[in-house]
């Protein structure tokens, strides 16, 4: 809900109020109109929350009661206050009834998109938010990215140390990762110790960048707290062989496979590769084009620096990272 | 400094247990099996050995005996690191020698307390005059 949005209800919500109130007055005092007053109360309190509820609650129970003492005999006294008094009640209880309802629905709603041990999106919202995405880049033909992570000796963690340990540590590799991502980007944990972060209007070389920098900061982290766990990343671009979230997801894990078999710890990307010209089927990996001689496996020694391996890997480019400049 | 012998077959538990030694202020020296654990210990001399008991070949027990029947290691305090949690076989591991015996898994700052802890008790060599 923006504010803009939030507040167009409101503006819309008095104006009913104004037309119930009118109606009211000219269809006389026997004629109750309370219910009606509830549809702009429940309106504002849905989108906007309980504090606009309240504020038009009250401005119903005003127009309520003008509209009675326009029409209301001298000998009735206090009676149209009273009437008024109770509808307020009954419109503030609605109110608070109403927000309390919201409330849990969008916990719920928040619920079911989170991973519920890190805070990042989970495997289902991720394929949601990935398939808009998917779509959304063919149309409008812009880049877009995927980077697939994975926590090398992630398993050794939880054997030595023990599951709470490996809890506590993906919780804070977790928030690492949704406080370092760009605000457009989205992190989703989709498997035990894998996290894969969507990067829209982005491609492999930008991406490259912005992972570089996550995956240093969750280094960082890692080497704060003595845990010997290190993050291989594959990342792939969208390209003209990939349809569905499923493949997206394949090839982006088989780069993070290929970044862990050439000595983990590095980040391996894929070039997209168009369809040859003659078959028009997509080219196979061993017919891509061929490696850039300065795009090679680099390993980024995360403790002394001093571990630089390089290593060309078949059909996958894997890029020298950034030297770490800590 | 303190200087460490881990001897570990898993190379993801070794980097695990260098990492948190490194982290609590020790020097680490690392062997990935018995017969080179055996010589590290002779030849590196560290002050204190964590030892994995189910490894190939040579098993912690093996690595232990040998320990105590050499001079220059039958003193070495040792630390026996297993996912064992039969009786049984931390008797046997006392038996053996080992000054204790650690089940994993174990909080992440144990290791270090328990080494502290294990080499205060050792009686030190002061240097005459």
């Amino acid at each position: 809900m923006t504010p803009l949005s939030a507040a167009w209800t409101f503006v819309t919500a008095l104006a009913m109020v104004v037309v119930i109130g009118w109606l009211d007055r000219e269809t006389g005092l026997y004629l109750s109109f309370a219910l009606i007053y509830l549809a702009p109360i429940a309106l504002v309190t849905w989108k906007g929350g309980r504090l606009q509820g309240f504020v038009v609650a009250g401005i119903s129970s005003i127009a309520g009661l003008t509209s009675d003492l326009a029409s209301a005999p001298a000998s009735l006294n206090g009676v149209p206050f009273w009437n008024a008094c109770t509808r307020l009640g009954v419109f503030c209880l609605v109110v608070a009834v109403l927000d309390g309802l919201h409330r849990s629905h969008e916990a719920e709603r928040r619920m079911a998109r989170t991973d519920s041990l890190t805070g990042a999106a989970n495997a289902r919202h991720f394929a949601e938010a990935a398939g808009r995405q998917i779509a959304g880049a063919r149309r409008y033909g812009v880049p877009l990215t995927l980077a697939y992570l994975d926590l090398d000796n992630f398993k050794a963690i939880n054997d030595t140390f023990g599951h709470s340990t490996g809890d506590k540590l993906l919780r804070c590799v977790g928030e690492i990762l949704s406080h370092t991502i760009r605000p457009t980007d989205l992190v989703a944990r989709i498997g035990g110790d894998e996290f894969v972060v969507l990067l829209p209007h982005t491609d492999a070389a930008a991406a490259f960048q912005a992972v570089t920098r996550y995956r240093l900061a969750v280094l960082e982290e890692m080497s704060a707290h003595g845990w010997a766990v290190t993050v291989s990343v594959g990342i792939v671009e969208l390209g003209s062989d990939i349809h569905t979230v499923d493949e997206f997801l394949g090839a982006a894990d088989s780069a993070m496979y290929e970044a862990k078999r050439a000595g983990k710890d590095m980040i391996a990307t894929r070039e997209t590769w168009t369809p040859g010209p003659e078959t028009g089927i997509d080219m196979p990996p061993e017919e891509a084009p061929a490696l850039d001689p300065s795009l090679v496996a680099a390993r980024v020694d995360s403790g002394d620096g001093d571990g630089a391996e390089l290593r060309a890997v078949d059909a996958f480019s894997l890029r020298m990272p950034v030297e770490d400049e800590r | 400094m303190t200087r460490v012998l881990v001897i570990d077959d898993d190379p993801g538990v070794r980097l695990v247990l260098q990492k948190n030694l490194e982290h609590a202020g020790f020097e680490v020296l690392i062997a990935e099996d018995g017969p080179r654990g055996l010589g590290a210990a002779r030849l590196g001399a560290p002050d204190i050995i964590v030892l994995d008991l189910m490894m190939p070949h040579v098993d912690g027990f093996e690595v232990l005996r040998d320990l105590r029947l050499h001079a220059t290691t039958s003193t070495l305090p040792v630390i026996v690191l297993t996912a064992l949690t039969d009786p049984v076989v931390k008797e046997r591991c006392r038996h053996a020698g080992a000054d204790l015996v650690m089940t994993k898994p174990f909080e992440p700052g144990a290791l270090a307390s328990e080494i502290t802890r294990i080499l205060d008790l050792q009686p030190r060599v002061v240097p005459l005059g």
